[in-house]
This record gives C-alpha cells, structure tokens and sequence, in this order.
C-alpha cells in the first residue's frame, strides 16, 4: 500500500467556455471592420491581368467603375465582352457619359474632377472597346482612369 | 409592493449570436483590393483653335506597337516584352547622347526661370488677345517648368531631362488583349518608376515609392521627382487592321 495512492480517477475540470463570447466577438469586429460589401452584383466574368507598378486607390466614394468582361449568361447577353455600369449591362459606350453625368450630380463641384474611373477589365478583352470607353470619357471630361488589376507576385 | 427580483439574463446564446454574425459577414466578405495603373488621359483640344503643326522629331520618339497577335514592334524592331525595359531606359537618359535618341536638355536655374517668366507673359497675352482659350495648355506649360525650377534648386545643380515634345508612343490594335496592353504599360511605368526612385535615394535618402502624396513635405519631393524624370506616355489611336474583336 502507497501512502501516494490515486483517490480514483480524476475527470479533467470542463473547460470555461465563458470567454467564448470575447474571442468570437473579437473576430466578428475584425471582419466587419475590414469588410467591403461587394457594391454590386456582378454579372459579368472578370479575371483581372497582373501588374507590378500598381498604386491604390483610396477614397472609394470618388471612384466611378467600369467592368468590362464576358457575361455570365451569354444565352441572355452573347458571348462578346459586355460593359456592366452598377448593377446593368448596357449596351453601347455612349451610354456612359450620361451614366457618369448623373453620378457626378450627386458629387461636389469640386470633387468631380478628382473622381477616378476605375476600369475592371477582364484580361482577354481585346482594346476594341476599351479605346472606345477612354475615347467616351475623354469626351466628357473625367480624364483620370485606373485599370484595375492585381498584384504580381514574383520579382 | 414586492419587487420582483430580476434573475441573471442568461449569456450562453451570447457565443450563438456572435458566430451568426460572424459566419455572416466572413461570407459576404470579399477583400477586394482596389489598385491598378492609374493613367491621365489627354484633354480634349479646345475646339475652335486649330492643331498646330509640330514637327516631332524622330528620335524624340520611343514608338511601341502592339499588334493583334499580341506582337511588340518597338523602334523598328519586333522585340520581346523583356527588351522594353532597357530600349526604354535608354531613351529616357539617352546617357552616350546618341544622335538617334532625344537630345537632353540641360535645366539650369537661369533656363527655367527665364521660361516661367516666358509662359506667364504668354498667358496674359492670351486672355487678351484670345479670350483665354489656351489658358489650359499655357497653365499646364508654366506648371512644368515651375516644377522644374523647383527641381533645380532641390537638385542643387543643373539636371539633364527629356524636352518638350519627347514622348513614348503607345499604339495597339484594337485587337491586342487586355493582358498584353497592361504588360506593356507596366513595363514602361517600371522604368519610369525605378528612375525616379534612383533620384529619389540620391536626392532624399527615400525609396521614392514611400512617398506619401497625402503628407506635404513628400508632395514636394514627388513635384521635384517627377519634373525631373517626366511620364510622357501618349497613346495613339488603335489601328484596327486584323480587327478580331
């Protein structure tokens, strides 16, 4: 007989689940911080191309975007790249200056000539259409253009 | 009146609800990430006043041409996208003064403060003969060499820089790809970039892409980079012979 005899087993102690709430909490905030609702329903394929020398953009308010890429539903929309203006697929380039000029009522006098058009272009997409949609804002005055596109990664 | 006694609200559904919340908004986020190329387009020409002939010499021309086959065609030479870089460094210093590529002019204090003076008497001029229909042009001629003047004296010495007219055309077809176009683009913003961030670390002891636009001091330190090594990339009209869109 041991004098250091086990007194049966011991069950582990259940672990506190009161801090659960805390962590979960944490990482709740931590998403709806970084999160940005995707501002539209995209109806258009867009696989965006590559670049190294890219710089971001950052008042989201003051950017205007153009998609351009292949439709999802070609039975509806064909299977040629098609522009997508919010939640639209329109069907001409000249439907953007009037777009643009409806969105630039909502804006400041002053804002507007610092509003970037941001182009989100799929990267199959031949320069047909995309000379034609710089030639259309250059019509209009709204000269700051962005083509979208995602970060290279070797180099 | 007996106070009934308020039992403790029990927290256990407390974790449920977060993890709703929270498998709600891992679902509809998306880390999109906004960034890209950023590009100035051309203004338009004031309308009644007519295209001045310029003589553009031919080698103040850095010609890249891309063809619907995605085929780089730059200073007369099919070329692979890798060869841009070099060819286009070349032509931004032009370091032998070769007699094919554009002869550098040499900023000196004296040279930009005599050109600001030339382009403020040029805007009056205008807005009085001419109702001041080429004030814009004129503004963006006199901001160019304030700039400049601006870089001499940061540069403490004379600078060697493109003049006026040098310029990087940029044709494609209208049936190049996107991804070619961008690739081309990025190439020739690589060589402008990695020039004024050489300047940048000579000039400032700062990587020149650590320069906030945001904070004053760096936006100054940007005006000075930038008049020195300038970003002339004009793009031509697409053609569209071989048009596969």
């Amino acid at each position: 007989m041991s004098k250091f005899r086990k007194k049966g087993k011991k069950s582990a102690p259940g672990v506190s689940t009161a801090s659960l709430p805390d962590i979960v909490f944490m990482l709740l905030f931590f998403f709806m911080v970084t999160t940005t609702m995707r501002e539209v329903d995209l109806k258009l394929e867009i696989k965006k191309p590559e670049a190294s020398e890219i710089v971001k953009l950052e008042n989201k308010s003051l950017v205007d975007y153009i998609y351009v890429g292949f439709p999802l539903s070609p039975e509806k929309y064909g299977n040629n790249p098609r522009i997508q203006l919010e939640d639209q697929i329109v069907n001409s380039t000249t439907d953007i200056g009037p777009w643009k000029k409806r969105r630039n009522l909502l804006r400041n006098e002053e804002d507007v000539l610092q509003v970037t058009n941001s182009l989100k272009v799929d990267e199959k997409v031949r320069m047909g259409i995309i000379s034609k949609i710089k030639a259309e804002l250059r019509e209009i005055d709204a000269l700051k253009i962005n083509y979208s596109t995602g970060k290279k990664t070797e180099e | 009146m007996a106070r009934r006694e308020i039992g403790e609200i029990n927290a256990g559904s407390m974790a449920d609800i977060a993890f709703l919340l929270l498998i709600f908004f891992l679902v509809t986020t998306t880390m999109e990430t906004d960034e890209g190329i950023t590009r100035i387009l051309p203004q338009k020409w004031p309308k009644d006043i007519p295209i001045p002939e310029i003589d553009i010499r031919k080698r103040d021309v850095f010609e890249v041409l891309v063809n619907a086959e995605d085929y780089l065609y730059v200073e007369e030479k099919y070329v692979d996208l890798k060869d841009i870089y070099p060819m286009c460094k070349e032509f931004m210093t032009n370091p032998e003064n070769k007699e094919d590529l554009p002869e550098m002019i040499l900023v000196t204090e004296e040279l930009a403060k005599e050109k600001v003076n030339f382009f403020m008497e040029e805007i009056k001029k205008d807005s009085i003969n001419n109702n001041g229909k080429m004030a814009a042009l004129l503004n963006a001629d006199l901001k160019d060499w304030q700039d400049k003047l601006l870089a001499v004296q940061v540069n403490k010495e004379p600078f060697r820089t493109l003049p006026k007219f040098a310029v990087i055309s940029l044709q494609n077809n209208t049936g190049t790809s996107y991804k070619m176009y961008i690739d081309v683009q990025n190439e020739l913003q690589r060589v402008i970039n990695d020039l004024r961030d050489e300047k940048s670390k000579q000039l400032f002891n700062k990587s020149y892409f650590e320069l906030d636009e945001k904070n004053e001091e760096d936006k100054i330190k940007l005006r000075v980079l930038r008049a020195i090594y300038p970003q002339k990339i004009a793009e031509k009209e697409p053609s569209n012979l071989g048009d596969t869109y």
